[in-house]
């Protein structure tokens, strides 16, 4: 099939991508100014020949091909280096190993708690469109997406943390238990996951009701109801797996989102996920961390949208992937 | 392609009508702060002191200080390249700024032209004069509640949070509007491009979008802000420059499934040129989700750039952006909440509109809607 | 980008499904099952112990922060979180008594100091060990100054060792110091964290594992870290003066500082830090307690003596009586300040009270730039010379909510004079690098000062290229500092009319305008006490931390 040949083209351009994707980001990384030897110094960092040395020791002196060509050459044989500026000597595998766990953990149940949202409140929407239920859910989805998502998780955890206190602030366990209990994680992860889920909500119901509505105008269903099947089938069979086709292709998209972490709402909950770990690598000028993420984000944005691409192509059978 | 049946559309639905009038009064009123930074800081001169007799030559000395003014604006400040354009401390005359010409004729239209009434007009802006932007006045009204005197109370400083609030909008509005037009027109060019033509091109692009979207755009931002000097232009350029792919990528799935259809077949049995089919009847059609991303990414502009603030980039203090007001509230929420009460609303609304506006834009250019009776 | 946490949807108009699409695999979406595992999470969430009801029950105290610590090793460390935990792990030949500032001794039982400044012998208590039960002997104190010496090691104490030449250890317990010059700074040193030789020998101190999992000989043992969370210590029954009361200690990473002091309220943590602002609100709160405590630094605004205007010292003084340095303090430390007057705070014993901060006299100012050639040629409002205006960059580094506010009080008393400040807040690694490179103008910076008052690494134009980053220089005070480090028997008596010519000096040229002396303000749930009380000191709180306790009320 034309399809599985194009996958596999894309397959196979990935690599060079990453090695262009890894000479670009390496260079931007270096050309900013600042470097990690203002974190690992702090105040002391006044000395221009304390810099000078540090810098050596590190190999930063050294000019900017020369130092990407070792990167790349320690990259192939497997090792991604060590933290410089965030935690000095740890190793970069281990730092990043370990935020991904609470990173899936709060945007894998994020997304399934969006989805378990969006798809019935878009559907029912769809389906009675204009009524009080569906221009009242249409206006909290427009609501909830105009509000910045650091002030929403600040305004959830002054109300159910402090003035409530039914759940914790912040972090991912409780610090005076002892070992870790799934209740009290699952309390930790509640605000967090609720606030992304919420802005992923919206976009995501007007998205499912968008598709539905657009499948409903459709003739086959017209026809199908004249065929004189009952209502559920036409509506299960026929519309609802139409409908949520391109949901897949959204779906593909944000796979590189899974990983990335979420800045913000990681800020204010204290989440140790994986974009808590970027901001801080780039006030800290951490390059092997940096790198390292720009490696596996580049690797999952490119999987993500050759996902995505070939679900769409699935879907649409007009497209060709040819000359006109 | 005139739709007048979309218009129609649109403007019966009451939501989006309304998201537009509130944010074209937002952008009139933050054009309307830099007529006031130039009458607000003309320092009218006192006749017997200058020894004027000539009412031209009055105004002359006004406007010159208007530009002068206006050089000092906070906004310039944010981009030298036209404060230098525009500064003339020093010179005689003003320059040869259509717009203080308009003015002063205007100002002469209405008869205010003596200096009396000019300094009745400028005090009749007082409340939003530029000076209580940046006025600190220590220790007799700082953090004071909403009043008549501060409309929207005061913040730590004692800086009137109205004037604040309003100085804002000119920020994050001209973020937001920049950064789309930047991103829409590399993005629509692009994504064109790679539609139309498939192949080779197509590729190429596609990849460099995918390899653009995993660019480090935290980095990027810094270097530029290290190399440029000027914050929010960067901020501006870097957000529009980061973002073309989407855009590209939607515009190019249009394009596709558009080049397929019959009357492009028919163009090209006619003899179109390429870029012919490509502007003038493939991109027409295409435009209804193009102006609909506009709209929405606008408003996810304005809401990146508060993002930002919040992290400690995009524009610093003591320059007001509704972001880096709402970032600087959140400590002082719990003794004085209107300091982030007022610029997280204002920034809601403004987000609010821009998503209504969008939803009735897509509503009413929706192809596949019934036209009824 | 994916800043908001939302990856990026955007409506894309789809060209609609197509009928039959039957070649493409079933998606059976069971609603039903879906609610109910829904349910179920939630369930499992609202089963969660609710605060306030095991916690206060444990004898543990949680201390936040909003950085986490990057690395335990005292050589290492530059950020006070790391700093904070070090402080509990490790510990030093001496320690500072609060009340006094006087050394007094820790892990050493005593020390005496040559005649001529340049042997310091200590005689090490018998029976000390280390958190894995390892011997603590004078090799593990040599090992670690040996480690200091060594320019392989990227510490930022160097400078504290600079007249060290070797250390000896004759037997178990002496460690002898040999300097090459005398330094009467020098003996505070000692107090650092010592490293235990036998895990530490023959690895690569800069990325040994050790740093990530330290073992030292201070009150509480390191037991776990988990990274942007939180760090576990507990306590230590071999320490020297036996165990600690507590329990454990948390340092707990909360990032944003609005959520830290919510923290302290509900009573998620028992230790933080708190903004001026709060302290009001939370001396009202019947469960915390607020401890007030100058802290040894001070805030300035130092200007690029390099610059062509700044170089003329009637500029500087100009600035100085421009501003009014009262409400600048009332203002960003809201009471719990102090206006400085210059170099060295009143924590010092040599700190000089008849050197007044300059008076806030704008006429005076403008005399001053007058003089010095400065007028307001074309009325605009910014004074010029030679046809070029009064402007200048100011900066300050992002993240410092009180420089931040200086920097804003001062751009507006001095655009009452006529000079325009463009105020620049840069974050960390691009300020400096701007700093190290003399690309500025002023900038708002502060010290934190050791308790020696020896201030040469900022004002001795031999360090004109460190800390002395403003590029002064002044012969007489080269030499006024050269004097008060090598006086015999580093008698204070004799230091201090040095050190008060020092600072009168200063005030002469102000090669800054001195700002304000800081201070902390933390709040302390009300269940914790000390023996002899908690007190708060230059030094901080935790001075004496292994003698913290629980109120007998509270205790189980």
């Amino acid at each position: 099939m034309a399809l599985t040949r194009y996958a596999v083209k894309r397959l196979l351009g990935i690599l060079p991508l990453l090695f262009l994707l890894s000479l670009l980001s390496f260079s931007i990384i270096h050309l900013a100014p600042g470097s990690p030897a203002s974190t690992l110094l702090g105040e002391k960092a006044f000395d221009p020949a304390a810099v000078q040395a540090l810098e050596e020791r590190l190999g930063l002196d050294q000019p900017l091909p020369l130092q990407y060509l070792s990167w790349l050459s320690r990259v192939l044989s497997g090792d991604l280096g060590q933290s410089i500026g965030l935690k000095p000597g740890y190793p970069v595998i281990q730092l990043l190993g370990e935020r991904v766990f609470p990173t899936l953990a709060l945007s894998v149940s994020s997304l399934l708690l969006a989805l378990l949202i969006a798809v019935p409140l878009g559907v029912t929407s769809a389906l009675k469109p204009h009524s009080f239920f569906d221009r009242f859910f249409s206006f909290l989805a427009f609501a909830e997406f105009s509000l910045p998502n650091f002030w929403l998780a600040m305004m959830l955890i002054l109300v159910f943390s402090v003035s409530l206190n039914w759940l914790p602030s912040s972090g991912m366990a409780d610090p005076r238990l002892a070992s870790f209990s799934w209740p009290d994680f699952f309390a930790h992860l509640l605000l967090p996951m609720v606030v992304l889920a919420l802005g992923e909500a919206a976009a995501l119901t007007r998205y499912v009701r968008g598709s539905m509505l657009e499948v409903l105008q459709q003739e086959f269903i017209r026809t199908a109801k004249a065929k004189g099947l009952p209502s559920h089938v036409v509506f299960y069979k026929h519309a609802l797996r139409n409908a949520l086709l391109p949901l897949l292709t959204l779906l593909g998209y944000s796979i590189p989102g899974l990983l990335s972490g979420a800045v913000l709402t990681e800020t204010v909950f204290g989440w140790p996920g994986m974009g808590r770990l970027a901001v801080n690598a780039v006030f800290s000028r951490d390059y092997p961390v940096l790198m390292a993420e720009v490696l596996l984000f580049g690797f999952l944005t490119l999987i993500g949208n050759l996902v995505a691409d070939i679900l769409y192509a699935c879907a649409d059978p007009r497209i060709r992937y040819e000359q006109p | 392609m005139s739709n007048p049946d979309a218009l129609h559309y649109f403007l019966g639905n009451r939501l989006a009508v309304c998201g537009l009038a509130l944010l074209c009064l937002l952008y009139l009123l933050a054009g309307f702060t830099f007529l006031n930074d130039a009458l607000g800081h003309a320092v009218v001169p006192d006749p017997d002191e200058l020894r004027i007799t000539e009412k031209s030559v009055l105004f002359r000395e006004t406007s010159r200080r208007a530009a002068c003014a206006l050089d000092g604006s906070a906004l310039l400040a944010e981009f030298p390249v036209l404060s230098d354009a525009l500064a003339v401390p020093g010179k005689a005359f003003p320059l040869p700024f259509a717009g203080f010409r308009l003015l002063r004729q205007r100002l002469a239209a209405i008869g205010l032209e003596n200096l009396e009434s000019v300094n009745s007009f400028v005090q009749r802006f007082e409340v939003v004069h530029e000076n209580k932007v940046f006025e600190l006045v220590l220790f007799s009204s700082e953090n004071q509640p909403p009043s008549p005197t501060h409309l929207f109370g005061s913040d730590e400083f004692g800086r009137d949070v109205f004037a604040r609030v309003l100085y804002a909008s000119r920020i994050s509005l001209s973020v937001g509007f920049l950064a789309v037009v930047i991103a829409l027109s590399l993005g629509v060019l692009l994504g064109c491009l790679a539609g139309y033509y498939g192949g080779f091109l197509d590729s190429v692009i596609m990849r460099l979008a995918d390899v653009w979207m995993s660019l480090p755009g935290m980095m990027l931002l810094l270097t530029f802000v290290a190399l440029t000097g000027a914050n929010l232009a960067s901020t501006i350029l870097l957000i529009g420059v980061l973002s073309w792919p989407s855009p590209a990528r939607l515009v190019r799935a249009e394009v596709l499934s558009l080049r397929q259809r019959e009357f492009v077949e028919a163009a090209k049995a006619i003899g179109c040129t390429q870029t012919q089919i490509i502007f003038r009847h493939i991109l027409p059609n295409a435009l209804a989700p193009i102006i609909v991303q506009a709209t929405l990414f606008l408003a996810g502009a304005i809401l990146l750039e508060s993002g930002l603030s919040f992290l400690g980039l995009g524009v610093q203090p003591p320059t007001a952006s509704w972001g880096n007001m709402l970032s600087n509230g959140l400590s002082y929420l719990r003794t004085s909440p209107w300091q982030a009460f007022f610029p997280g609303f204002m920034l809601f609304l403004t987000v609010l509109s821009f998503n209504f506006v969008a939803e009735g834009l897509r509503e009413a250019l929706d192809p596949k809607r019934r036209r009824g009776p | 980008m994916l800043i908001n946490g939302v990856p990026c949807l955007f409506y894309s108009l789809w060209n609609g499904p197509i009928t039959g699409l039957n070649s493409f695999p079933r998606i059976r979406m069971n609603m039903r099952f879906l609610f109910a595992l829904a349910l179920l999470l939630s369930l499992a969430g609202c089963s969660a112990p609710s605060q306030g009801s095991s916690l206060s029950a444990s004898n543990a105290l949680v201390w936040g922060s909003i950085g986490d610590a990057k690395t335990l090793n005292p050589l290492l460390s530059s950020d006070s979180a790391s700093s904070d935990v070090i402080g509990l792990v490790f510990d030093g030949l001496i320690g500072v008594n609060p009340k006094t500032l006087e050394p007094y001794p820790r892990l050493a039982e005593s020390w005496n100091v040559s005649e001529d400044g340049l042997t310091y012998t200590f005689t090490l208590r018998p029976g000390l060990r280390f958190q894995d039960g390892g011997l603590f002997s004078s090799a593990d104190v040599k090992f670690t100054f040996d480690r200091l010496l060594d320019p392989a090691t990227d510490s930022p104490y160097k400078d504290a060792v600079q007249y060290l030449e070797r250390v000896e250890a004759p037997d178990a317990s002496t460690v002898v110091f040999h300097l090459s010059k005398p330094d009467c700074s020098f003996l505070l040193t000692t107090g650092f964290g010592v490293l235990p030789r036998h895990l530490l020998e023959g690895r690569n101190i800069n990325t040994a594992a050790f740093n990530s999992h330290p073992v030292g000989s201070g009150p509480f043992r390191f037991s776990e870290w988990k990274p942007d969370e939180l760090i576990r210590v507990s306590a230590f029954d071999g320490f020297f003066s036996g165990k600690p009361y507590l329990d454990e200690i948390i340092y707990k990473v909360v990032p944003d500082n609005l959520v830290i002091q919510e923290q302290l309220i509900t009573g998620e943590i028992d230790l933080a830090g708190i903004e001026p602002e709060q302290v009001p609100r939370f001396r009202q709160n019947k469960n915390l307690d607020v401890y007030v405590y100058s802290t040894n630094n001070y805030t300035f605004m130092g200007f690029n003596l390099l610059h062509p205007f700044f170089r003329d010292q009637r500029v500087r003084k100009a600035f100085s009586h421009a501003i009014d340095l009262e409400a600048l303090t009332e203002s960003t430390m809201l009471g719990y300040g102090e206006t400085a007057n210059g170099p060295l705070s009143p924590v010092s014993w040599a700190f000089n009270p008849d050197v007044k901060p300059p008076a806030f006299n704008p006429d005076l100012a403008l005399g001053l730039l007058r003089e010095a050639g400065f007028a307001d040629s074309d009325g605009d409002g910014v004074l010029d010379k030679e046809g070029k205006p009064f402007s200048f960059e100011l900066l300050t580094n992002k993240g410092n909510k009180q420089r931040e506010k200086a920097a804003v009080i001062i751009q507006y008393y001095l655009k009452k004079i006529g000079v325009q400040a463009r105020v620049s807040v840069l974050e960390w690694p691009t300020f400096l690098d701007q700093v190290n490179r003399k690309r500025f103008d002023a900038v708002i910076l502060g010290w934190s000062l050791g308790l020696d008052p020896d201030a040469s690494g900022i004002w001795h134009s031999k360090k004109a290229g460190k800390y002395n980053f403003v590029s002064y220089a002044n012969p007489e005070v080269d030499q006024v500092l050269d004097e008060a480090l090598i006086v015999p028997g580093c008698a204070e008596e004799k230091r201090k009319p040095l050190y008060w010519r020092f600072q009168e000096l200063i005030a002469e040229d102000q090669p800054y305008v001195f700002l304000f002396y800081g201070s902390s303000t933390v709040g302390v749930n009300k269940r914790f006490t000390a023996d002899d009380g908690i007190l708060a000191s230059p030094l901080g709180l935790l001075w004496n931390i292994e003698r913290w306790k629980l109120k007998p009320e509270y205790a189980e």
